[in-house]
């Protein structure tokens, strides 16, 4: 008669907040094994509880409960490279094996550069830093790391990774030849700078060490401590294999796919890797396909994939339509618009959710016209089409999408992060204040998902919802208040909407009968507290697959 | 150090054409080994295509990725050409239809062992206006053209000679500095394209069976004022290609300086003592068959000697 003899964990909390609104509000979540039985009040379900073997657990009394955390769009490889670094950042960060303070002011970044070098034992050791900005830095050149240590090899990594700056001690153990920095037009040997194509030049030396298999599973491993510390249940890795498939996917089991990681990985991979040549659509299906014989139980590609329209935001190089930027540069495309024409029409025929990566208005510009060209041709309905990033857009794109059946994944942290900056350097302030307009998507009835392209944005859902519902700036400015969400909608957008993005809402996404026990579970009530202190909210852990995984040990 | 040419131009152009020219069994490649880098789909793959006949690589690269530059797949393929135990003596890669060459280009100009020939972009001569108002990739276009070394105005054959003329003054607005050369089928002479051999001392070749084109030889055993020299090429007309070759400068009258010309781009670098023929300079240069006068050439160097 029983299908199921596991016994039932009845969870009562000071209160669910289930996101599904037709019981938005609920007392207790009973669970039996990884599903989720009922949600209500202990007395709505003593049927079940007659009925089945089940015990009360009062863990979660005083704390809510909310559905899993979803971030649809991150990169744990690039996490990996980055999280091994030591953190010396304008912005506080809060890591799970650190607390990260606030560094600003030239004096301080080098105090801080000093206390590192002096903390690390073993005097050969690289120290690679990340998060400087010459904003609240000033310039340091390769005297200036001199300063710090002529024994120790320094790299200074900039915050958005454009320019890396190292001491005398670093090139030699780079062992490149300084001849070819100084005949480099980006590289600036004598300040030890390289920048733009130039940092390629440098990577060629520091590759094999960041890349090297120890270092990248120590910082998965890092990871993984994020991922779990900011809430998530469920992540999606918007580039699967962006260094090297086989080593990632080795590296990514070995660390992930274990009894005691509390997440899942939707693995999405890029469609096509190419700046042009021939189409050839029967490879690319088989390829994308045959990814899915690697499937493990928490690392699974399925029938969503990656394209690129144009460049990165941070690296200014989202393609901009009139008027264009203010320092008059060009943006780039990734894929050219005939060949992300084509590659599109490939995976639409063949019934996939395809994830654009667009940043500027004119990038999101040629992925409506495609998908405006495809329902042409071959009309479908629930097609999961996604605009991810979502940098730059009009109103009118908004609308089309709307009309189209177009998703949106949005980075929110564009505003917080480069709000002020754009403002003054690049789009003015009408454009930058309406950078990543969830408002006006959420007008149109568009289903959008937050995302933190992590290591982009700080990996915690609650600091997006909070960046969403106020658009605070860096510099304490509100940047376009119209396009702010409600509390419910931010919330929406790292919980359901989220899991509707990643095809996952049947599963995931809100507390219901029948869906994967996958919760957060918080200090405080996001609803109680309100958008403004979102992110102070304290995390106690979560719940994946129906079992509880602190963050910190209890007891 | 290998010389690097940068073969960019929007999709379609004929890159490819061009390149596939240069390793077909016909072509004349002065006795080089090439290497090509080309942007096609799937890994960088070095025994991709083996052309036996010039002994030359194709490699396959994908394109890095968006959300980090970390990853570099050209630089990680140079690398891998470097290290083959018969490296080539002359390395193309396309750029991808949407790149900025004047980017790939700086591969030549700090990675190691190698060294930037010139940048060739190709224009499709009938679509080219077209897509440089596109509301995509116009801007992606101009950039382009604007970064050219050598400009080719390719698929000639298609248009008449109106249509043809109207191009060629379209072009010449947008690169006002630039060599523009005609060319069917991507149709053009090695030693236009990648210039003349590196090694050794230049060798009197001709250009081939394209008549278009034609080299003029220079030689002079007097030394030349550096600082007068490079006057003069400044004043060189744009029908004047390519040079290449050794000369004897008066301050230096113990080494021999290289000098190297495509289209805008010029170095003269220190090179070798002179061996015991002893010093003197010799240059070839390659022009437009019809424009170039080869002895106001000759008066012009002429006139740089002490
Ligand atoms: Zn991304």
């Amino acid at each position: 008669m029983a299908r199921n003899m596991e016994q039932i964990t009845v969870y009562p909390a000071r209160v669910v907040r289930t996101m599904e609104p037709a019981l938005p509000v609920a007392e207790a979540v009973a669970v039996r094994g990884s599903q989720i039985v009922e949600v209500g009040s202990l007395e709505t379900m003593q049927p079940w509880l007659a009925a089945h073997p089940h015990k009360i657990d009062d863990r979660f009394r005083d704390h809510v409960i909310m559905p899993g955390f979803i971030d649809p769009h991150l990169h744990p490889s690039m996490a990996a490279v980055l999280l091994p670094m030591h953190f010396i950042t304008a912005l506080e960060w809060h890591l799970p094996w650190q607390e990260v303070p606030a560094t600003r002011g030239h004096n301080e970044f080098l105090d801080r550069l000093k206390a590192i070098d002096l903390e690390i034992a073993d005097p050969e050791e690289p120290l690679f830093s990340w998060g400087h900005h010459p904003i609240w830095h000033g310039e340091v050149d390769r005297q200036t790391l001199n300063g710090i240590s002529t024994t120790r090899p320094i790299v200074v990594w900039h915050r958005g990774f454009h320019v890396l700056v190292v001491n005398d001690a670093a090139v030699a153990w780079m062992g490149m030849d300084e001849a070819d920095g100084e005949r480099h037009p980006q590289v600036n040997m004598a300040e030890g700078r390289f920048f733009e194509t130039g940092l390629s030049l440098a990577y060629r030396y520091f590759n094999p060490y960041i890349l090297a298999p120890d270092r990248f599973e120590g910082g998965l491993n890092r990871l993984r401590e994020v991922v779990h510390h900011g809430g998530h249940t469920t992540i999606g890795d918007m580039a699967a294999g962006m260094f090297d498939l086989n080593m990632e996917w080795d590296a990514l089991v070995k660390v992930l796919e274990r009894d005691d990681t509390p997440f899942r990985v939707q693995m999405i991979p890029p469609g096509f890797r190419s700046g042009g040549g021939a189409v050839d659509g029967d490879r690319l299906i088989e390829r994308t396909v045959g990814l899915r014989q690697r499937n493990t139980h928490r690392l699974r590609f399925y029938d969503h994939v990656k394209l690129f329209a144009d460049g990165g935001f941070y690296a200014g190089l989202m393609q901009l339509g009139p008027p264009g930027a203010i320092d008059g540069e060009a943006g780039e495309w990734m894929t050219p618009p005939e060949t992300f024409e084509q590659v599109a029409r490939v995976y639409w025929n063949e019934g996939f959710k395809i994830h654009v990566h667009c940043t500027g208005d004119l990038g999101v510009e040629l992925a409506l016209d495609t998908l405006e060209k495809l329902q042409w041709e071959r009309p479908r309905f629930n097609h999961r089409f996604t605009i991810e990033h979502f940098g730059v857009s009009t109103p009118e794109q908004v609308r089309r999408m709307a009309d189209l059946g177009a998703l949106a994944s949005v980075n929110i942290y564009y505003v917080h992060e480069l709000g002020d900056a754009f403002w003054r350097h690049k789009l003015g302030h009408e454009r930058a204040s309406q950078m990543s307009r969830l408002g006006t998507l959420a007008r149109h009835n568009v289903t959008t998902a937050l995302h933190t392209d992590f290591t982009m944005a700080p990996a915690l859902p609650l600091n997006s919802a909070w960046v969403a519902a106020t658009r605070i700036s860096e510099a304490g400015h509100v940047m376009g208040p119209e396009e702010r969400l409600t509390l419910d909608q931010a919330l929406r957008a790292i919980t359901i909407d989220a899991a509707y993005i990643l095809g996952l809402e049947h599963e995931i996404g809100s507390i219901r009968a029948g869906k994967t026990a996958d919760f957060t579970i918080l200090g405080q009530d996001p609803y109680e507290v309100g958008a403004e202190n979102l992110r102070e909210i304290p995390i106690w852990g979560t719940v994946f697959e129906g079992r509880p995984f602190p963050t910190k040990l209890e007891g | 150090m290998i010389p690097v040419t940068v073969i960019g131009g929007y999709l379609g152009a004929g890159k490819t054409t061009l390149i596939n020219g240069l390793l077909s069994a016909e072509a004349d490649t002065l006795g080089r080994r090439l290497a090509v880098l080309v942007n096609d789909f799937g890994a960088i793959n070095i025994d991709a295509k083996l052309i036996t006949a010039h002994d030359g690589d194709t490699i396959s690269l994908a394109n890095g990725c968006v959300c980090c530059t970390i990853a570099d797949a050209l630089g990680d393929a140079l690398d891998k050409v470097l290290a083959m135990p018969a490296p080539p003596d002359h390395i193309v890669i396309e750029a991808s239809g949407v790149a900025n060459p004047a980017k790939i280009a700086m591969y030549g100009q700090g990675w190691p062992g190698l060294s930037l020939d010139a940048i060739v972009v190709v224009a499709d001569g009938e679509t080219v206006q077209g897509r440089a108002d596109d509301k995509f990739v116009g801007a992606t276009v101009r950039q382009q053209l604007a970064a050219a070394d050598l400009l080719i105005m390719n698929k000639m054959d298609l248009l008449s000679d109106t249509q043809a003329r109207a191009a060629h003054a379209w072009l010449e607005q947008q690169a006002p500095e630039c060599r523009i050369l005609a060319a069917r089928f991507g149709e053009l002479p090695a030693a236009v394209l990648l210039g003349q051999h590196a090694a050794g001392q230049p060798q009197y070749t001709d250009t081939g069976a394209h008549d278009d084109y034609c080299a003029v030889p220079f030689k002079t055993a007097r030394p030349m004022d550096r600082t007068r020299l490079k006057a003069q090429i400044a004043t060189w007309p744009r029908s004047v290609l390519r040079a290449k070759g050794l000369v004897y400068l008066h301050d230096d009258p113990s080494h021999a300086y290289i000098l190297q010309l495509a289209g805008n781009r010029h170095s003269l670098e220190k090179g070798p003592a002179w061996d015991q023929a002893g010093p003197g300079t010799q240059l070839i240069l390659i022009g437009a068959a019809q424009a170039i006068d080869p002895t106001w050439l000759e008066q012009s160097l002429l006139s740089a000697c002490v």
